[in-house]
């Protein structure tokens, strides 16, 4: 409403200052603003710069004014700041300077001094300039010229705030930049590790070999505790990882359905040895993960020798108590703080059934 | 994107769903993840399941469903205006109609050599009235009746009740004298535990709080900010016969530790001329972001037969977490423990990831394998892999 009012104000009832004003420039000034009213800014700031020179000390306030708000409508911001830096300095020169110098000292806008409505408004379309300036470069600027532009941008949209501007939302270019600044950060990689132990279950198919070379086959169905841990890139959406864990299960072995297979052990120590590269994409960024993997895994089980367990295997020997294999698992993730619960699911080439995981990680 | 000829086209393939298959609604339990704790926020049920109501239904079609069969000119607030009964805009306040299928394709054993034919199941299709009365709503009656298939278990000559297509799975007249305090009279499902919709989970099959185990009673239900409580004293299903019915009282406590987090208890015990049952559980909900979202449930069961005196403990874990890739797409995951005796050492593990996906209002589609396995002491067994697709309608 206040900037309303102004404009209108401006528009209608400000008369250039006569002492540097030719007839000429009246007529353009009222054209310009004509242009303005009939939202034609690039007719305002043509007729505008071809009657006034914007960059002199000696052009009309309001002929200034008009050029900043077109810049603004047109999104040249560049130029829309000059013209509010020139408008500031030649309006509030000395009350600029004291609000800035109080503003540096204090850390926030507090007691800075009187605003007023018109000064608010100068240091809200500078803080918006600098903002999508900011935006717009800041691929092109350094670390210090970054953290420049943000103090700039809060410094003049918090003496925006502090002077009751509020016909536009000068907390929204403080949002915009904070939005933007954690989607940068949440972009930019990071590396960290996290150990973990997975409760893991697999289960396989041993053979029993006969002495003449008959076959049966048995099934073993393990589980066990995982300890391990890895190394991981990241940012807030993605994740690559390698991982490995090791640990000692507890194998069931015997044969489903052939009654004449008479070999059942429980109570089988299993070593299993995994290690994998990893890749977690992390939905709307938000607290979980979605993971697939590519494993290796090692694994070989202290089965009794048949012949130890009865008398009917003598000759026999057990195959498939050792071995190596890959294959791929998806990954579900939910990430506390610190704490990640992490499930797995998949199938190994040399593992019969599925291979899964549940299991705690503790990032660093 | 849904022109008004589409949305037409789609009432008139809902009608016609309708009339070959009879079908209710459900908001979930992890729909925490979107922060809405309690069940009360979208079913006239306070302890879920059950009819949706007007917000219920107008949450599920302008942030829970996805909007890409929509066109961009369309608004959120006429999406969830129009979520009404058959996508209309409710013309009067007493009366709320709603239908509600739930078929299912299962192929058993399909990573097997003694793989199974598929079968489809008609699961539930249920038509519900609620009626609403009283200035500020706070009396209403629900109704709820439906197909429900012959248990499998039953084989092919099925008794009793199992032998009935059709049921009643709610009726009960609800007061609520203010927001706090709630009464409902009538045959409802047990208040215990989560209720999560998969009906074959460890946590309803075991504990008997199934698709078809609701009970006549009455639950009293209390909410406040920091917890929510349901007592539920229950004389049994009175359609069944008087010796099989279950009688006895159910608790449900949820403590709310933040607005994404809940802790809850549940105690149940019941007796029937034959069989005692009692129930202890203890269950987490927690909101992960936007949509996403982890459930914990342990419980144990104890099942007396009163007439040999046997009596067997399980105990059950049960976790179902979500991951919404985007609006309306959910990955999910449910990882199962049954120890269905204490005594011994057998245990049954299951995983089931799967997804699920809410194209918009009214449609859910989802599918999930299931792994189990058995550890047990005395023999080893093939593992059990099944393949479940199941179709959600509900208008």
């Amino acid at each position: 409403m206040v900037l309303r009012f102004l404009l209108t104000f401006i528009m209608l009832f400000q008369v250039p200052e006569s002492f540097a004003i030719s007839q000429k420039q009246k007529i353009a000034f009222r054209s310009a603003k004509t242009a303005y009213q009939d939202d034609d800014y690039s007719k305002t700031i043509k007729i505008l710069k071809k009657n006034f020179n914007l960059k002199s000390r000696k052009t009309p306030i309001g002929a200034l004014q008009l050029a900043g708000y077109s810049y603004a409508k047109l999104k040249k911001y560049r130029e829309c700041d000059k013209v509010f830096t020139n408008l500031i300095k030649r309006k509030y020169y000395k009350t600029n300077a004291r609000i800035l110098r109080r503003y540096k000292r204090k850390g926030n806008a507090d007691e800075v001094g009187n605003i007023s409505s018109t000064i608010a408004i100068y240091y809200y379309y500078k803080a918006l300039s600098i903002s999508k300036v900011y935006l717009s470069r800041f691929d092109q600027l350094n670390e210090g010229q970054r953290s420049d532009y943000k103090k700039n941008i809060l410094m003049y949209a918090n003496l925006s705030i502090e002077g009751e501007f509020d016909d536009q939302d000068p907390e929204q270019i403080i949002a915009d930049i904070d939005n933007f600044n954690n989607k940068i950060a949440a972009k930019k990689y990071r590396y960290g590790s996290f150990i973990g132990i997975n409760y893991v279950t697999w289960r396989d198919r041993l053979t029993l070999i006969g002495q003449d070379g008959s076959e049966s086959t048995l099934i073993s169905n393990s589980e066990g505790l995982c300890l391990g841990g890895g190394l991981r890139k990241f940012n807030a959406e993605f994740e690559y990882n390698i991982n490995g864990c090791v640990g000692i299960n507890n194998a069931t072995v015997g044969a489903d359905t052939d009654a004449s297979v008479n070999y059942f052990q429980k109570n089988v120590p299993v070593l299993g040895i995994m290690a994998a590269v990893g890749f977690i994409w992390k939905p709307k960024t938000e607290g979980t993960g979605l993971g697939f993997h590519i494993p290796i895994i090692y694994r070989s089980g202290d089965y009794t020798n048949p012949a130890d367990i009865n008398s009917q295997f003598s000759g026999t020997t057990l195959d498939g108590a050792s071995s190596l294999s890959f294959g791929g698992l998806v990954e579900g993730k939910w990430f506390f703080t610190k704490w990640e619960l992490s499930i797995k699911f998949g199938k190994f080439t040399q593992l019969d059934s599925s291979y899964w995981s549940v299991g705690m990680l503790y990032g660093f | 994107m849904l022109t008004s000829n589409k949305i037409s086209l789609i009432k008139l393939f809902c009608l016609f769903m309708l009339i070959i298959l009879p079908k209710q609604s459900f908001a979930y339990p992890n729909f925490i993840g979107f922060a809405y704790t309690s069940c009360l926020t979208c079913h006239y049920n306070p302890m879920g399941n059950g009819p949706l109501t007007d917000y219920g239904r107008a949450l599920g079609a302008g942030v829970i469903a996805d909007r890409k069969f929509y066109n961009k000119a369309t608004t959120e607030e006429y999406i969830s205006e129009n979520s009404g009964f058959f996508y209309s805009k409710p013309k009067q306040k007493w009366l709320r109609a709603s239908f509600d299928y739930r078929g299912l394709y299962m192929k058993q054993n399909f990573y097997s050599d003694v793989s199974s034919d598929p079968v489809i199941i008609h699961m539930d299709a249920n038509l519900n009235l609620i009626m609403k009365f009283g200035k500020s709503d706070n009396v209403y009656t629900s109704f709820t009746v439906g197909y429900a298939p012959t248990p499998r278990s039953s084989g092919d000559n099925p008794t009793g009740e199992n032998a009935k297509p059709y049921r009643s799975r709610e009726h009960y007249i609800a007061w609520r004298p203010n927001s706090s305090w709630g009464i409902y009279a009538g045959m409802l499902d047990k208040t215990f535990g989560i209720r999560i919709v998969d009906h074959t989970a460890y946590s309803r099959s075991l504990t008997g709080l199934a698709m078809n185990d609701q009970t006549h009673g009455i639950l009293i239900h209390y909410t406040n900010k920091k917890f929510e409580i349901g007592v539920h004293p229950f004389i049994g299903n009175l359609v069944q016969d008087s010796g099989v019915r279950q009688a006895g009282v159910s608790t449900q406590f949820e403590y709310t530790l933040n607005q994404k987090n809940r802790i809850g208890a549940s105690y149940l015990t019941s007796k029937s001329k034959y069989l005692q049952t009692g129930l202890m559980a203890a269950h987490s909900r927690m909101a992960f972001g936007k949509g996403h979202s982890l459930m914990l449930e342990a419980g144990l069961v104890s099942k007396k037969e009163l007439i040999p005196g046997d009596e067997v403990k399980s105990q059950y874990i049960m976790m179902q977490n979500h991951v919404r890739t985007s609006r309306g797409l959910f990955a999910l995951v449910t990882a199962e423990y049954l120890k269905p005796n204490t005594k011994t050492e057998n245990k049954t593990l299951r995983i089931g990831p799967g997804f699920q996906y809410f194209p918009f209002q009214g449609v859910e589609v989802r599918a999930d394998i299931y792994n189990s396995r058995i550890f047990s002491t005395t023999s080893v067994s093939e593992d059990q892999w099944d393949l479940a697709g199941q179709l959600h309608l509900w208008f």
